[in-house]
C-alpha cells in the first residue's frame, strides 16, 4: 500500500511538473526575425512594436535576430524559433497560397499591393493561412522589386541575352526567369547579391528600392546604370507562427494588426524610393510594358504547372488586376489564370 | 635691510599698483562696452537670423537658455539689448513650456491608471515648470515694453522688419506669460491687462501687408484673443471665421504659427472638431509645403505645440502620445478601407 502511494505520487508529481513546463512553454514564445542590419535594422525595430501589441494577444515573445535568413528559416523549421519574420519568397515553402504574393509581375502597382493584403488580412480567409503546423500570421509590403542594371543601354528583353544575373539561391523561379529571356543566372544570396552588382560578378539584379542605400547599389549602378521602372514582382515581409504554440485566435489579430501597419511600411519604403537618384529611373515605352506583362503572365502559368505557384493565389491576383482594369488583355484570355 | 628703505619701497609700490589697478580698471570698462556692443550685434545680426533658419527646436531651446545671461550680462556695461532679450525669452519660455507640457502627459497618464498620488505630484511638477516659462516669457515682455513702448496704445514707428517681428513676438510673449501663470496658479502675478494689450499691439500689423509679411500672425493673435478676452471683438467679426484666413496665410507662407494659435483657443473653447481639424490640415500641409527658409524655426516651434496638442489627445484616450507617423490622425479614425467583394472571397473559399 505504502508502495503504491509512493507510487502514485511520484507521478503526480511527474504530471505536475510536466504541466508547469509546458504552462510555461506555452507562455513565452521565440520570435526570430530576419533583419539584413541586425537589431538596428528597420524589419527589427517595427517587430519590437509588433511585440508589445503581442502582450495583449496573451503572448510573451521573446525576440532573436538573424542577419541570414536562411538559418532563421531553418531554425523556425527545426522548431527552434515558434515564429518567424522573413520574406515571402523564403515564406513560400511554409504556405504556398501566401508565397505566391511574390510571384513574377502578378503585383503590378502598389494600389494593387494595397487591395490584395486587405482581402489576406481579412478573417473570412484565415483557413488559407493555415498550412498544417505553419500560419502566416501577417503579411506586410517590403516594396516593388526592379532590375538594376550596369548598362542602362540595355532596354529590351532580346538585349538581356548572355548577361549575368544574380537569382536567390532558394528561389528556384528566378533562375527559370532568367534562364527563359536567355540570361545566364549566377547564384547568390541575399546577403551577397548586392556585392556581386557592385563588384561586376553580375550585369543584372532584381532589389527593391530598400536595398539601393542598404546595399550601396548605386556603386555597381556606376555612371551608366539604370533602374527599370517596371515592378518585376511586389515583395513582402511575413508573420509565421507555428499556431499550436500560441493562445488561440492570435494568428487573426496579427494579421489585422500587421495589416493596420500598412501605411507605416509604405512610408519607408516611400522614403527609400525617394533617395534613389532620379536619372537613374529608366521608363520603359507603354506598349514595351503590355508585352512584358504576357510574358511574365506566361511564365507563371508555367511555373504553375511545374509545382512553383500556387494556381489559388494566381486566379485570385488575376481577378483582382482585372477589376482595377476590366480592359486588360489577361482578362478576357483563354488561358487565364 | 633698511626699515626705512622698506617702507619706502612699500609705498612706491602700493602706488604703482593702485595706478595701475585704477587704469586698468578704465580700460577694461571700455573693452567691455566695446565687447557687449560688439555681441549685441553679432547676437542680432547674425546669430539670431541663423538661429531662425535652424531646423532643431531642442537646440534653440538649450541655446536660447544658454545664452540669455551672457548676453544680457552685457545690459551693465552698455545699451541693454532688450530687443534681442525678446526672442531669447520666447525659446527660453518654450523650453520651460515644453518641460512643463511633458509632466502634463505624465499626470494624464497617472490619472489613468489611478495612480493619484504619481498624478498629483506630476501635476505640481508641471505647475513649476509653468511659472519658471510663465516668469521668462513676461521678462521677455517688458524688454519689449522698455525697447519699443508698452503696447496697447499708439503703434511705435518701426525702424526695420527685425523690430516688427520682436513687437509681434513680445506681443505674443505677453499673452503667453498671462496664459501660463494661469496654468503655474498664478505663482507669478502677471497681470491679465497684458491680454487685450497683445490684441491691440497686434492690430498695429494686422494690414494685408503686415499678414503676408508675418504669415497671418497679427490677424491670427488678434482672432485668437476675441475668442479668449470677453468684449473686445469689433463688431461684426468672426474671430474663427479671421483664424481660418490666417491660417490659410500662414499655410501659404510656409510659417503656420497661425495654425497653432488657432489649435491653442479651439481646444480652449472644448471645439474638438476645429482642434481635429487643424491639425490634419497642418499633417497635410507640411507634407506639401516646406518651411520657409528664413523663418523655419518658426514654423518648427509651432508644428511642436501642435503635436503637444495632439499628444495630449491621445494621451487621454489612448494612454500613448502620437504614434510616430500617426499625427494628423485620431485613434478613432475609421479607415477608409474599400469594401471587399465578396464573390473574390467566396472563389478562394
Amino acid at each position: 500500500m505504502k508502495k503504491l502511494l509512493k507510487t502514485v505520487a511520484g507521478s503526480l508529481t511527474a504530471t505536475t511538473l510536466a504541466f508547469s513546463i509546458s504552462a510555461e512553454a506555452a507562455g513565452k514564445q521565440t520570435f526570430c526575425i530576419w533583419d539584413i542590419v541586425g537589431k538596428n535594422g528597420p524589419v527589427y525595430t517595427q517587430m519590437e512594436d509588433y511585440r508589445l501589441e503581442a502582450t495583449k494577444w496573451g503572448a510573451d515573445l521573446e525576440m532573436k535576430v538573424y542577419t541570414d535568413e536562411k538559418i532563421a528559416a531553418e531554425d523556425f523549421k527545426a522548431g527552434i524559433c515558434d515564429a518567424v519574420g522573413i520574406t515571402g519568397l523564403r515564406g513560400r515553402s511554409f504556405n504556398a497560397f501566401t508565397g505566391t504574393l511574390d510571384s513574377i509581375g502578378a503585383i503590378p502597382t502598389d494600389d494593387h499591393m494595397k487591395t490584395v493584403l486587405q482581402y489576406m488580412a481579412d478573417p473570412k480567409l484565415a483557413k488559407l493561412m493555415i498550412n498544417g503546423e505553419y500560419e502566416v500570421a501577417g503579411i506586410g509590403p517590403a516594396g516593388a522589386a526592379y532590375l538594376f542594371t550596369k548598362d542602362r543601354t540595355i532596354d529590351t528583353v532580346a538585349e538581356l541575352a548572355g548577361k549575368k544575373m544574380a537569382v536567390l539561391d532558394f528561389d528556384k523561379t528566378q533562375a527559370i526567369m532568367a534562364e527563359s529571356v536567355g540570361m545566364a543566372p549566377v547564384t547568390a544570396s541575399i546577403t551577397n547579391f548586392g556585392s556581386m552588382f557592385n563588384n561586376g560578378s553580375v550585369d543584372i539584379i532584381g532589389a527593391p528600392a530598400v536595398a539601393y542605400d542598404a546595399l550601396e547599389l548605386y556603386k555597381g549602378l556606376g555612371e551608366n546604370g539604370a533602374i527599370v521602372n517596371f515592378a518585376l514582382i511586389q515583395l513582402t515581409v511575413q508573420v509565421i507562427i507555428r499556431h499550436d504554440r500560441f493562445p488561440a485566435g492570435y494568428g487573426q489579430k496579427s494579421r489585422e494588426f500587421v495589416w493596420s501597419q500598412y501605411d507605416r511600411f509604405m512610408e519607408y519604403i516611400n522614403s527609400s524610393t525617394k533617395n534613389i537618384k532620379p536619372t537613374y529611373w529608366l521608363e520603359l515605352p507603354e506598349k514595351d510594358k503590355i508585352g512584358y506583362m504576357e510574358m511574365f503572365r506566361q511564365s507563371r502559368i508555367k511555373l504553375r504547372n511545374d509545382g512553383y505557384y500556387d494556381g489559388k493565389m494566381l486566379s485570385f491576383l488575376s481577378k483582382v488586376r482585372c477589376q482595377k482594369d476590366a480592359a486588360l488583355a489577361e482578362c478576357t484570355a483563354k488561358d487565364r489564370e | 635691510m633698511d626699515f626705512r628703505l622698506s617702507r619706502a619701497l612699500a609705498r612706491g609700490l602700493a602706488t604703482v599698483v593702485t595706478a595701475t589697478t585704477l587704469a586698468l580698471t578704465g580700460c577694461s570698462t571700455a573693452i567691455y562696452k566695446v565687447t557687449g556692443d560688439t555681441m549685441n550685434n553679432i547676437g542680432q545680426d547674425v546669430m539670431l537670423p541663423y538661429l531662425l533658419t535652424t531646423d532643431d527646436t531642442y537646440i534653440a531651446c538649450a541655446s536660447g537658455e544658454a545664452l540669455t545671461p551672457l548676453l544680457l550680462s552685457f545690459s551693465t556695461v552698455t545699451t541693454p539689448p532688450d530687443e534681442l532679450a525678446v526672442l531669447m525669452s520666447m525659446v527660453g519660455g518654450a523650453c520651460a513650456t515644453n518641460r512643463a507640457f511633458d509632466h502634463e502627459l505624465q499626470f494624464i497618464r497617472h490619472s489613468r491608471d489611478k495612480n493619484i498620488t504619481a498624478a498629483q505630484d506630476e501635476r505640481i511638477q508641471s505647475k513649476r515648470w509653468h511659472a519658471i516659462a510663465a516668469s521668462r516669457q513676461y521678462s521677455g515682455y517688458q524688454s519689449l515694453v522698455r525697447a519699443l513702448g508698452e503696447p496697447g496704445g499708439e503703434c511705435p514707428m518701426f525702424d526695420s522688419e527685425f523690430q516688427q517681428l520682436i513687437w509681434l513676438m513680445g506681443a505674443g510673449l505677453g499673452l503667453q506669460s498671462a496664459m501660463s501663470d494661469v496654468q503655474s496658479n498664478m505663482q507669478v502675478g502677471v497681470p491679465f491687462s497684458v491680454a487685450p494689450k497683445a490684441e491691440r499691439a497686434a492690430a498695429c500689423l494686422d494690414t494685408a501687408e503686415g499678414n503676408k509679411r508675418w504669415w497671418g500672425l497679427p490677424k491670427a493673435i488678434r482672432a485668437a484673443l476675441w475668442t479668449i478676452v470677453p468684449g473686445i471683438t469689433p463688431k461684426g467679426m468672426d474671430p474663427w471665421a479671421e483664424l481660418d484666413k490666417a491660417r490659410q496665410i500662414g499655410m501659404n507662407e510656409g510659417v503656420r504659427f497661425a495654425s497653432a494659435l488657432d489649435a491653442l483657443v479651439a481646444n480652449n473653447a472644448s471645439n474638438n472638431e476645429r482642434v481635429r481639424k487643424v491639425l490634419r490640415e497642418h499633417a497635410n500641409s507640411v507634407k506639401s509645403t516646406a518651411a520657409n527658409k528664413e523663418y523655419r524655426l518658426v514654423d518648427l516651434l509651432a508644428a511642436d505645440q501642435l503635436l503637444q496638442i495632439s499628444d495630449r489627445m491621445w494621451m487621454q484616450n489612448t494612454g500613448t502620445r502620437t504614434p510616430i507617423g500617426a499625427y494628423g490622425t485620431f485613434w478613432d479614425d475609421k479607415k477608409e478601407e474599400k469594401k471587399l467583394d465578396q464573390n473574390l472571397i467566396d472563389d478562394l473559399l
